[in-house]
């Protein structure tokens, strides 16, 4: 492989694999930057909670929309008309995610912006056009690993309080009185 | 201030740049905000929208919002949902184009208020328009080339020397040399060289994407007093020369033209191309006043325009395929076809010193032919000695292709032998090459460097302050072939070239037209070093 194939495939590689998560998140519960000020559901939590069964502790995960956190309280919309009414003392760790991660967009705009840059390296054959993608490339990719350090995602206990968690819930103000929380359906695309 | 200290300075101000431009960016973040209903003012006010969380449950979403205090009364205009989310009042529609209707107008009592809420994302437009920033000069940069690839690059081995401040792109070796067979010896003044301490450096660089076969690269110094300048004519030799002055007219066909040329300062006189025949011819006149009968030389610093560059690579592309045959048999021998390349340059001609004789009639005096579109160089031409009160001078050139940078009138002092100087060591990736070196001192060896190679050529002049400098530089290069080149391969067009030069200027006369404004921008923007 010629060194300047080793660069473009370099490049191509840090810009595929920008994105990647430690979280699942359902594709509608990605908030996307234009949806954030109009989004009027929850944030997607994962949790890990510790439960205790037959005198020994087990470990399970628990995930879907956070609806609110109340007292030593939490509610999580697991599925349409299931909400799981969870002990915080329970919780072993969680995360949320705020919204879709733009590692993406920022990988994909510094791969557009240098993409003339490839195809003139192609076409000439000479890399002394990647010189010139080289401000570029290290911009780009500085703001994308900045992106991939999960600034969208919400960890406790190690980097959040539950505190945090509630100003993502659907109910910031606590579960409404009155409210049946057997007719809550999650977010549909 | 020293060089290095300046470098140092440029590199340590580039990174506290780029440093603040890294730090005031950040990973993007959803910052989302609370308040009470009485406070909300102190909510995000760039926020285009604002959610209202009820006790009961329900949200609403508004896009235009007022607090009356005095009765507790939030109004404002958006859509209604319930618990589940799902619409329950639509009174905000969006029309076709993208404006707000309000049907409705929301009037919510404080005490049903449980929240307010407002999101924003935090650095992505700031991360965007970095990214933008930096991303779209240099792209666009590439896209001039891939677009239109006869307008990039430079041509021909350029030498960069200090100028007492930086160090400047100041002479091109052998434009003409673009084979073997064309190798030649070439003298380009370094007008703005100072003596750097304790070694002169000239930086030798390959920014085309061509062979350069360098025989040699001498620095020729001549030590000078005050005023005194030492210039080159066409045949190499060297002139001391003082008392050196502007021309008191110049006139072209555009009008007068004198600040352009009183100074060699980057201002040049140049005209556009003829629209139907790139060979045709146009004047400069120009006269010095208050001349004694002493023997003066006139002055010329110019480059060519890129109406070469731009034959050069249509030529080759014209020949395309068989470009590599055409230049085998030149190389084995082929006279008839060696001739037929030299006509085509000469049709495009030199720029020939026309003076007015006792009887008004105009005599050519003697021409130069530098080629090359990157540096300008600087010559002496020889003047006749009996020379009356005023002298009246004319440049004939071919309109659109060349420059010129300075006109000036000197004294002839006498005809000088400068000191010929090699390079004392080479640097190269800030390491000693002692292979170049030995390469530049061998009279067999060529030095072959292939284009981003850069080498520093340190010179170690002698005892002195003030020196005249030229570098002297015998070689030739190799044109690569483009791909896009390729694709306009044209036999017929290469034939009529090499046949019929007169005719072929008028016809890519109009292809020339279209590139000929912005090639010149085009060109320096593509070139791999800035400097």
């Amino acid at each position: 492989m010629s060194k300047n194939r080793k660069i473009i495939g370099v490049i191509l590689v840090l810009i595929l694999t920008t994105g990647c998560q430690s979280i699942y998140v359902p594709y509608q519960y990605q908030t996307r930057p234009a949806e954030i000020e109009t989004n009027t559901f929850g944030s997607w939590v994962e949790l890990e909670v510790e439960m205790l069964n037959d005198s020994f502790n087990s470990i399970h995960k628990v995930s879907g929309e956070l609806l609110a956190l109340q007292y030593d309280s939490m509610y999580v919309l697991v599925r349409d008309f299931d909400v799981h009414c969870l002990k915080t003392s329970t919780l072993k760790s969680a995360k949320l995610s705020t919204h879709q991660n733009q590692a993406g967009t920022y990988g994909l705009m510094t791969g557009l912006f240098i993409l003339p840059n490839i195809i003139a390296t192609a076409a000439y054959g000479y890399g002394g056009f990647m010189i010139l993608a080289i401000p570029t490339f290290l911009m780009g990719s500085t703001i994308t690993l900045m992106e991939t350090g999960e600034a969208n995602i919400l960890k406790y206990p190690r980097e959040n309080t539950l505190l945090d968690f509630k100003k993502y819930s659907r109910f910031p103000q606590g579960i409404p009185k009155n409210l049946d929380l057997k007719k809550l359906t999650l977010k549909k695309e | 201030m020293n060089k290095q200290y300046l470098v140092l300075l440029k590199i340590l101000l580039s990174t506290v740049l780029l440093l603040f431009v890294i730090l005031s960016c950040g990973p993007t973040k959803n910052i989302r905000e609370f308040s009470s209903v009485s406070s909300y003012g102190g909510l995000n006010p760039q926020a285009d929208y604002m959610k209202v969380h009820t006790k009961e449950g329900s949200l609403y979403l508004l896009q235009s919002w007022h607090y009356n205090e005095n009765l507790s009364l939030l109004t404002g205009n958006g859509n209604l949902f319930d618990h589940d989310r799902k619409i329950v009042v639509q009174g905000a529609r969006k029309l076709h184009d993208g404006s707000n209707v309000f049907d409705t107008t929301f009037r919510i009592m404080e005490k049903d208020i449980a929240l307010i809420e407002t999101n924003s994302l935090d650095n992505m437009s700031g991360n965007l328009s970095a990214i933008t920033i930096v991303g779209v000069p240099f792209g666009l940069l590439s896209m001039f080339c891939i677009i239109d690839p006869k307008a990039c690059f430079g041509s021909c081995p350029t030498f960069y020397a200090y100028d007492g401040e930086d160090t400047l792109l100041m002479a091109e070796g052998f434009s003409s040399s673009i084979l073997k067979v064309f190798e030649k010896k070439d003298i380009d003044m370094l007008y703005w060289a100072k003596k750097g301490k304790p070694y002169m450096n000239i930086r030798l660089t390959n920014e085309a994407l061509e062979t350069h076969v360098i025989r040699y690269a001498d620095l020729l110094a001549f030590p000078v007093k005050n005023d005194e300048r030492v210039f080159a004519t066409k045949d190499g030799r060297f002139f001391k020369t003082s008392h050196i002055s502007s021309p008191a007219s110049c006139i072209a066909e555009e009008g007068d033209c004198l600040s352009l040329v009183a100074n060699m300062d980057h201002t040049e006189r140049f005209s556009m191309a003829d629209s139907r025949n790139l060979a045709k011819r146009e004047f400069i006149e120009f006269s010095f006043k208050k001349v004694t009968s002493e023997e003066y030389g006139l002055i010329i610093g110019s480059r060519q325009t890129l109406m070469t560059t731009f034959l050069f690579y249509q030529g080759m592309a014209y020949m395309g395929t068989q470009a590599g045959s055409y230049a085998a048999r030149i190389e084995s021998g082929d006279k008839d076809l060696e001739k037929r390349v030299k006509d085509v340059w000469d049709l495009l001609g030199s720029i020939e010193v026309l003076m007015e004789n006792e009887n008004g009639r105009w005599e050519k005096v003697n021409e130069i032919d530098e080629m090359g579109p990157i540096a300008a160089d600087v010559h002496l031409v020889n003047l006749p000695k009996s020379i009356s009160e005023n002298i009246n001078l004319r440049l004939r050139l071919t309109k659109g292709l060349w420059r010129i940078d300075y006109l000036a009138l000197a004294k002839i002092d006498g005809e000088v032998t400068p000191e010929r100087i090699k390079p004392a060591f080479v640097k190269g990736d800030m390491e000693v090459d002692d292979d170049v070196c030995t390469l530049l001192h061998d009279t067999i060896k060529p030095l072959v460097t292939f284009p981003g190679e850069r080498y520093e050529l340190m010179y170690n002049l002698p005892e002195g302050e003030n020196f005249e400098m030229f570098i002297e530089s015998k070689g030739y290069y190799l044109e690569w072939m483009r791909d896009e080149w390729l694709a306009e391969e044209n036999l017929k067009m290469a034939a009529l070239m090499f046949t019929f030069p007169k005719l072929y200027m008028r016809m890519v006369a109009p292809d020339f037209k279209d590139v000929e404004p912005s090639m010149e921008d085009k060109f320096w923007g593509s070139r791999y070093v800035k400097k």
